[in-house]
């Protein structure tokens, strides 16, 4: 709570003892207040809270330039707003889940909302497979009746040339399992978001093959990030 | 205004008494320190905000910083969008111009953790209705707010959904306000209520605008803005 003074109505020379109470009061206060020049470290057991009109400006440089946060990861969603690389390969539906309609090897791309200056880990897909497959599409003895759908996440520069931040095969191993809501994960990303020179995106690419199966549906894309500090924007 | 010193070049035993001017200044100053340990509120006065510089700043190790309950109103961005083909068409400024009957869907950036209170969208019918909308009956079928939640399998969950209320036919085909929820500040019917939780972890929220149809259908509606209240108690890392 907040200090209150240990003589209200104050001192006056040649007239006031400071009592051992007051000394001792005053020194518990100074040992608890916030110290603004050296810093450090504090667990309040309650909330501090600051009211008026006032508040607090923020000013600092460098390092600190953002209130930091202890390191954290936090998933969020995409929007799913996204346009296809080719024609007519994959519609959005009222949800907003888009469904693929021809085979094709371009790709849906989907832009990402990252938080500059977060470390990206990963970017999860979540993927239904068409029904109908009959074999599996990984362990099929010719190895050729499906390309397994791509994630690819990019960066893209002012000068619009795109770099693989990471990628990731689907690795469903069975029907079962692929034409089921399952994820694909880039992981490992270990990329610094720049959102000053660099914007982000997904592309996604379809199965494709001489099983190809219309129908598949992209429903969610999410990222995780490890982020130590509030931004701006 | 930053604390000084009582006593600048500090005390020395039997030396130095602690005048009174020195002993206030002191309680003075503790009194207005911030409490560390069990926190407190405070209210910088007009000396000014509380400012922190150098290179340090704050670090808070665990949560957010909590926020007085507060209402953040926000214009929601065009983005691409799905349409039923032929139903809806951007214009130059990225309104949205109805042709046919059909949807037209709109991601909701929404803060995670916060609640989203209320929707409404500006809406002008086209012009040439026949008749008051509501009030003969079938002439047309109202356009309708519709907000989904849509899970990781791609399953739209319906949170609530709206009609346009408007009567008349001048309202409605000038600029008015579709609304879903409670706006702030104003009685409702609590069945009418949003009051949903954010989950932009698992989940990501879609408005949806049904266009207007029926016998009097007319081609030309416009919208031309969606904006959502949210109630925010903290902030979020993004």
């Amino acid at each position: 709570m907040a200090f209150s003074r240990v003589n209200p109505t104050g001192y006056t020379n040649d007239n006031s003892t400071i009592t051992a109470a007051q000394a001792n009061q005053l020194d518990i206060n100074q040992s608890r207040a916030i110290d603004g020049t050296a810093g450090g470290t504090y667990t309040p057991t309650g909330q501090i809270i600051i009211s008026g009109t006032e508040g607090i400006r923020y000013q600092c440089t460098g390092a600190g330039a953002n209130i930091r946060l202890g390191s954290r990861v936090i998933t969020r969603q995409s929007t799913m707003s996204g346009i296809t690389e080719g024609t007519g390969t994959w519609a959005m539906d009222i949800g907003m889940t888009w469904r693929n309609a021809t085979e094709s090897a371009t790709g849906l791309f989907l832009p990402l909302d990252l938080p500059d200056g977060a470390v990206l880990n990963s970017v999860t897909a979540r993927y239904i497979g068409a029904g109908g497959h009959v074999t599996n599409p990984l362990t099929d003895p010719g190895g050729l009746d499906l390309a397994m759908p791509l994630l690819q996440v990019l960066s893209v520069d002012s000068g619009g040339v795109a770099t693989v931040v990471g990628s990731q095969l689907d690795t469903a191993v069975d029907p079962i399992d692929y034409e089921v809501m399952h994820e694909i994960t880039a992981s490992a990303l270990a990329h610094t978001v720049l959102r000053e020179v660099n914007r982000y995106l997904v592309r996604f690419i379809g199965e494709r093959g001489a099983e190809y199966t219309t129908g598949a549906l992209l429903t969610q894309v999410l990222y995780q990030a490890t982020v130590t500090k509030y931004i701006e924007h | 205004l930053t604390f000084v010193r009582a006593k600048i070049g500090g005390w020395v035993d039997n030396v130095d008494p602690i005048s009174a001017v020195q002993a206030n200044q002191l309680t003075v100053n503790s009194s207005r320190a911030i409490d560390g340990t069990s926190g407190g509120e405070y209210a910088p006065k007009a000396e000014g905000p509380i400012v922190f510089t150098g290179t340090q700043g704050l670090e808070i190790t665990t949560g957010n910083i909590e926020l007085n309950p507060r209402y953040v109103i926000r214009n929601q961005e065009f983005e691409v969008t799905f349409f039923n083909p032929g139903s809806w068409a951007p214009d130059l400024g990225n309104n949205y111009q109805n042709l046919v009957l059909g949807s037209v869907s709109f991601p909701l950036k929404l803060p995670h953790g916060q609640v989203l209170t209320f929707i409404e969208a500006r809406f002008k019918g086209a012009a040439g209705h026949g008749f008051d909308p509501v009030n003969l009956g079938g002439g047309i079928t109202m356009p309708r707010l519709t907000l989904w939640s849509v899970d990781s399998s791609g399953i739209s969950t319906l949170i609530l959904s709206k009609d346009d209320n408007v009567i008349v036919q001048s309202e409605y085909e000038s600029f008015h306000t579709m609304t879903l929820g409670i706006r702030p500040g104003f009685a409702g019917v609590i069945s009418e209520a949003i009051n949903l939780t954010i989950d932009a972890e698992e989940n990501r929220y879609v408005l949806s605008v049904l266009s207007e149809g029926g016998a009097d259908f007319q081609a030309g509606s416009i919208l031309a803005s969606i904006t959502h209240y949210t109630t925010c108690t903290s902030y979020v890392e993004h």
